[in-house]
């Protein structure tokens, strides 16, 4: 819940000890004008919530105090549907942030300490008048008096949690609070000049906490000035639960799970820049000799009088060499093209070109191929777009895709590459009529994680790079690609160059 | 007997809380549970001749929600500025809380914890380059771990030492 509030929201409710709940949060505009919220509204509001209504419809209490321009809003114990809450409104970037708080048991506790009250005024009417902080105790309240020589001195009467204190297990106590709580040494000295100017009113401490009894303990200390007399209350939040609804802990708890991820996210990142160099590096040493290896046997391929004096089964183990050669090399290329991809080692560089072209150059390079396997090619150009690309890398992607659906088409079956309008972007749709994909295989396409190399319909071996390319040249280029795949019927890969690309 | 107070400075999940806990009650927990507001321990250490009761002030942590405030330090004799090695913004948290704290209390000396240095290498974020870069602005640098004990001692004798004869 907290994730998705603004910091100075979740500053004001991670900072409560003992911590808020039941927690409604509502956002409305300076006219009280609901925009969303968090929690559950039906905890407190017996009409649905909605955006675009006034706050004041839903919660009756609040009109009157809309707009919150006055400043900070703070309504204590109202009742809502079977709940007591409190409501805080705090200004946040031009809007206000609705805060409801469950008080509910609060209030039930409030409610003996009442009864006690007016059971002793009807007892003693004076009561009130000898001791005003008399029944403090009830609301976990120590009360010290300074005496003329400036020792705090426990007044009647100590509520249960100090009596546990070891310095404090007499009600008779004289001890000074500053010596059994250290913490309030620091205390003393902010607040000394407040209890020498006498004004009549009252400072909150921080937040300590002590273990005595074989509790923690959470305190807080009240510097007031009463009648003329200085008063130091203590309060204790020891209360069950108070760790487990700890905003502040589950916060911090999960920024440092969080932290953690990052770094072994980094770490492997850096892993796979690693991996990825070496492959460049070796990919880029490797081309070299095999392109040696092949020039060698490309020279001998075509010397018909020398592969004439071979017998047929050398012949034939030559040029398979030559082919093996060429895959590798072929497959050695896309290594390298991949791998820099990876790394990031590219720069689009964009020109403005026709689509129709860059199309018309790609089904020239597949020609030889197509004619191999005896494949029509059609080339369907509906409308005619001056794109903004980067030519080369396109060109690449628009090759492994061409040379991905002559794989997948058997003998003799077509391909088409459609050029077209669609929704004012450009599309560029490759169509084979190929063996097609399973719905899981489509799903996991162009996850890298997966291995999805599949012998072509000729027994063609892929390298299960190709689409990874593809797929990296259309995300740097901020176009879409999509896929549409039956088993049996065949699979289109639709490029989607967005209007902002069109001239 | 002589009193000297002590403060925990640091970002949060240092280990601040483990530290002092280790130095006291000799014991660590895994689990963490985040200090709310300030926590006081007390020890009796031997100084020479001098008895010395150490009021150690394990305060909370700090982040964007909980500002530590200038205040907890007033009167504080030295303090530690405690850094977890495996998290690289600590510290940035812990220097420029150490500078908060040097305005506070202007001569009291102070000692880098770098803590959390049992973990292993491959996941510590402060290296020898840092650590000598910190000794470099003439701050004294103690590697520790809570849950080992390594240097928590000599940490604790030290700052003292440092303290009382000053
Ligand atoms: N491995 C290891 N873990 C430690 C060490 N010191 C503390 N931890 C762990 O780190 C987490 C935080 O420790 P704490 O001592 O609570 O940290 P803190 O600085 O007091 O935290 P806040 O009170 O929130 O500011 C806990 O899970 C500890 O178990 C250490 O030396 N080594
Ligand atoms: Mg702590």
């Amino acid at each position: 819940m907290l994730k998705d509030l603004p910091l100075k929201i979740v500053e004001y409710l991670v900072k409560e000890i003992p911590p808020f709940t039941g927690l409604l949060l509502i956002k409305v505009d300076g006219a009280g004008i609901v925009k969303n919220w968090k929690g559950n509204p039906a905890d407190y509001l017996n009409k649905e919530l909605k955006e675009g209504g006034s706050i004041e419809d839903f919660v009756p209490a609040l009109s009157g105090v809309c707009p919150f321009d006055k400043g900070a809003v703070r309504l204590t114990k109202i009742q809502l549907l079977d709940k007591y809450c409190d409501i805080h409104a705090i200004k946040e970037n031009g809007h206000y942030w609705i805060i409801f708080i469950d008080q509910t048991r609060e209030v039930d506790s409030l409610k003996s300490l009442l009864q006690n009250m007016n059971e002793d005024q009807l007892k003693s009417n004076k009561a009130k008048d000898k001791f005003p902080f008399f029944h403090l105790d009830k609301l976990n309240f120590a009360t010290f008096k300074r005496d003329k020589e400036g020792t705090f001195i426990l007044q009647p009467n100590a509520p249960g949690w100090l009596l546990k204190h070891p310095d404090y297990k007499s009600v008779k106590s004289t001890t000074d609070p500053l010596s059994a709580f250290p913490f309030l040494e620091v205390f003393a000295m902010e607040v000394d000049d407040f209890w020498k100017e006498n004004r009549e009113s009252y400072i909150v401490s921080e937040t300590w906490s002590e273990t005595f009894a074989g509790k923690d303990h959470y305190l807080r200390a009240y510097a007031a000035n009463f009648n003329n007399d200085n008063y130091l209350f203590l309060k204790s939040f020891i209360r069950e639960g108070v760790e487990e609804q700890n905003l502040l802990q589950a916060f911090r708890d999960s920024t440092l799970a969080f932290d953690k991820l990052a770094r072994a996210e980094k770490k492997l990142k850096e892993l796979l820049s690693y991996k990825n160099k070496f492959n460049s590096i070796i990919s880029h040493d490797l081309r070299a000799p095999i392109a040696a290896v092949l020039g060698v046997v490309n020279v001998l391929t075509t010397d018909e009088e020398e592969m004439g004096k071979l017998n047929e089964d050398y012949q034939e183990l030559i040029h398979g060499i030559k082919d093996e050669m060429n895959r590798l090399l072929d497959y050695n290329n896309k290594l390298y093209h991949w791998a820099n991809l990876e790394l990031g080692n590219f720069k689009l560089e964009f020109e403005d070109v026709l689509l129709d072209e860059v199309v018309k150059i790609a089904a020239e390079t597949a020609k030889e191929k197509c004619n191999e396997k005896n494949i029509t090619l059609n080339i369907d150009i509906q409308d005619s777009f001056e794109v903004r690309i980067d030519k080369t890398l396109f060109l690449q992607a628009l090759n492994n895709l061409l040379s991905n659906a002559i794989k997948f088409t058997p003998e003799g079956n077509s391909i088409s590459v459609t050029v077209k309008k669609q929704d004012n972007n450009a599309i560029v749709a490759v169509a084979d009529t190929g063996i097609g994909m399973s719905e899981r295989m489509v799903a996991t396409l162009f996850d890298e994680s997966e291995s999805n190399t599949t012998l072509g319909t000729s027994g063609e071996k892929g390298t299960g790079l190709g689409l990874g390319i593809i797929k990296k040249i259309i995300d740097a280029h901020k176009f879409g690609i999509e896929v549409q795949s039956e088993q049996g019927k065949g699979t289109t890969f639709i490029i989607e160059i967005p209007e902002s690309n069109l001239k | 007997m002589i009193k000297k107070k002590i403060c925990m400075l640091g970002a949060f999940a240092v280990g601040k809380t483990s530290l002092v806990q280790r130095f006291v009650n000799s014991i660590f927990s895994e689990k963490y549970q985040t200090t709310i507001g300030v926590k006081i321990d007390q020890k009796l250490v031997q100084v020479g001749d001098t008895e010395v009761n150490l009021m150690l002030w394990d305060i909370h942590g700090e982040d964007d929600f909980q500002k530590v405030k200038p205040s907890y330090i007033m009167g504080a004799s030295g303090y530690f500025v405690v850094v977890d090695v495996t998290r690289e913004q600590t510290l940035d948290v812990g220097l420029s809380l150490q500078k908060m704290a040097a305005q506070m209390s202007k001569n009291a000396p102070f000692i880098v914890l770098i803590n959390k240095t049992d973990l292993p290498r491959s996941e510590w974020y402060i290296n020898d380059a840092t650590i000598e870069e910190i000794k470099s602005k003439g701050f004294k640098v103690i590697l520790t771990s809570a849950k080992e004990g390594t240097g928590v001692e000599e940490a604790f004798s030290q700052l003292t030492s440092l303290m009382i004869n000053k």
